[in-house]
């Protein structure tokens, strides 16, 4: 419960700071994306259920306060929050880069996904736009915040099996 | 196909057949946990997506006085203070990183700022040379219709072609030849004055030679006393002068001298009467010479001539000389 609370505290905090302040932080034609970042940096650390859900809490409440496309920013967040924390859970587990290489990645699918549904829903979608002007500014950005958010989440919320202690070892032979 | 393979894998094969009795069952109980957990993960990642799905087709599909979009609405007031508060914590921060940002752009915003003020000042000086133009064209329309427009004469417009540039023959070319009937020794006026003659026509186009011509002359008189001369370029220097006008004459600085526009029953001047040349600009004289020095600052500025009016006799129009 108390980690639920927290999570929420984060999230909150930083869906209002990406619709107060980080949306101005730009570099091109490209803002730095603190939520992401944020429900990355919680999903490689708490695993794929818990990102899910924190990234639609995070879609959701970032739609409510900017007056955004309601469900849009949730079904982004929702996948990007699950797919890391699949990859926390299997081939990212431990790795120094696996936060730095999440952020990358997911920065990109995110905002082709975002062209894709703005374009499946008819608002204006400009691919040459997002993609030379947009894109590179905004990943480095995210990759710039990726490291203080995961030490900040990391002490927050702490890692997945960090409570267990020690993993246990069987031999099976 | 089956059949054959079924020859080749043990009936009782299981995935942990290699294991004993205790940590078969352990396993099993394990890989069946696993596997709920997989499901429960899906399940609720299945569950979310397609709850953003509905919120995403229905926030569409309403109006914006629907139930969600209210809902959007009250959500937003109620992070509002947060984003206030948010706001203010980071002013200072958000200052900072636009000082930052603004001193990496001032570079290139300075250059921008360059470019667009050297544009300005392109397009003042084309929009000052358009007032001008009107200027002088307005000028040659009032000449045109007023009273000082020669009666027994037409107009033919023109517009400079080549304007004065010679340091010893003064001449422009003008847009109008044999193909508006301007001949040779036409009178060429602007509507503050005499300009020249016409001295060389083309098809369409047509030489004026300037009243600042050395080789020009023209008889002229004071408007105000009526005294009677030539002007012609000086013999030394570059002003116009009034020459034959004896000393006994009355004039002074100011006077207007304008085309006096002589007619004899088998001559006439070239130029018509009471066309502006100029106004005295200074005078002497002395015992030795019998007709005074005048000066005549001409009433046009010949450097900077754009359009002009060529004179062209009725009777010529009507099978004339």
């Amino acid at each position: 419960m108390r980690l639920v609370l927290k999570t929420a505290a984060i999230v909150f905090a930083a869906a209002i700071l990406q619709g107060s302040w980080f949306n101005a932080l730009s570099l091109g034609y490209g803002s730095a994306g603190l939520l992401l970042v944020t429900v990355v940096s919680l999903a490689l650390l708490r695993g794929s259920v818990f990102g899910a859900g924190a990234g639609f809490a995070a879609g959701l409440l970032f739609d409510i306060s900017t007056y955004g496309q309601l469900g849009l920013t949730s079904l982004l967040l929702t996948l990007a929050g699950f797919w890391t924390g699949r990859y926390g859970e299997t081939t990212g587990r431990d790795r120094a880069h696996a936060p730095f290489l999440s952020v990358a990645v997911i920065t990109v699918l995110y905002e082709l996904g975002g062209l894709v549904v703005r374009f499946l829903i008819g608002e204006p979608a400009p691919f040459g736009k997002l993609v030379l002007g947009a894109l590179p500014g905004e990943l480095v950005l995210n990759l710039i915040l990726t490291a203080p958010v995961y030490v900040l989440c990391r002490r927050a919320v702490g890692k997945h099996g960090d409570e267990l202690g020690a993993p246990e070892v069987r031999v099976l032979a | 196909m089956l059949s054959k393979m079924g020859r080749h894998v043990p009936r009782n094969r299981t995935r942990f057949g290699v294991l004993g009795s205790a940590e078969r069952r352990a396993s099993a109980t394990s890989s069946l946990a696993r596997d709920r957990k997989t499901i429960r993960r899906r399940i609720i990642v299945v569950v979310l997506v397609l709850l953003s799905l509905a919120l995403l087709t229905v926030s569409f599909r309403e109006s914006s006085n629907g139930p969600l979009h209210r809902f959007q609405g009250y959500g937003s007031a109620v992070t509002k203070p947060f984003q206030v508060v948010a706001d203010r914590i980071a002013q200072p921060f958000e200052d900072a990183y636009g000082w930052i940002h603004g001193m990496l752009r001032a570079k290139d915003e300075n250059k921008k700022m360059h470019q667009e003020l050297e544009n300005l000042r392109q397009q003042r000086a084309r929009q000052k040379n358009a007032e001008a133009e009107v200027k002088r064209l307005e000028a040659l329309l009032n000449y045109e219709h007023s009273s000082r427009f020669p009666e027994d004469y037409l107009k033919v417009n023109a517009e400079v072609v080549t304007p004065a540039t010679g340091a010893f023959e003064q001449t422009i070319v003008i847009a109008a030849g044999q193909n508006r009937d301007i001949r040779v020794d036409d009178p060429v006026v602007v509507g503050d004055g005499l300009v020249g003659r016409i001295s060389q026509v083309g098809p369409t186009t047509s030489k004026v030679t300037l009243l600042s011509d050395p080789g020009f002359a023209v008889s002229a008189r004071d408007l105000r006393t009526g005294v009677e001369g030539i002007v012609r370029h000086q013999a030394t220097g570059s002003a116009l002068i009034l020459d034959d006008v004896k000393i006994e004459k009355q004039v002074r600085e100011g006077d207007s001298i304008i085309t006096s526009g002589w007619r004899r029953p088998d001559l006439s001047s070239l130029y018509p009467a009471r066309i502006s040349i100029g106004r005295i600009s200074s005078f002497s004289q002395s015992d030795v010479d019998p007709n005074k020095r005048i000066q005549v600052e001409p009433s046009v500025d010949l450097s900077s001539l754009e359009a002009v009016v060529v004179l062209i006799a009725k009777n010529r129009q009507a099978g004339g000389p």
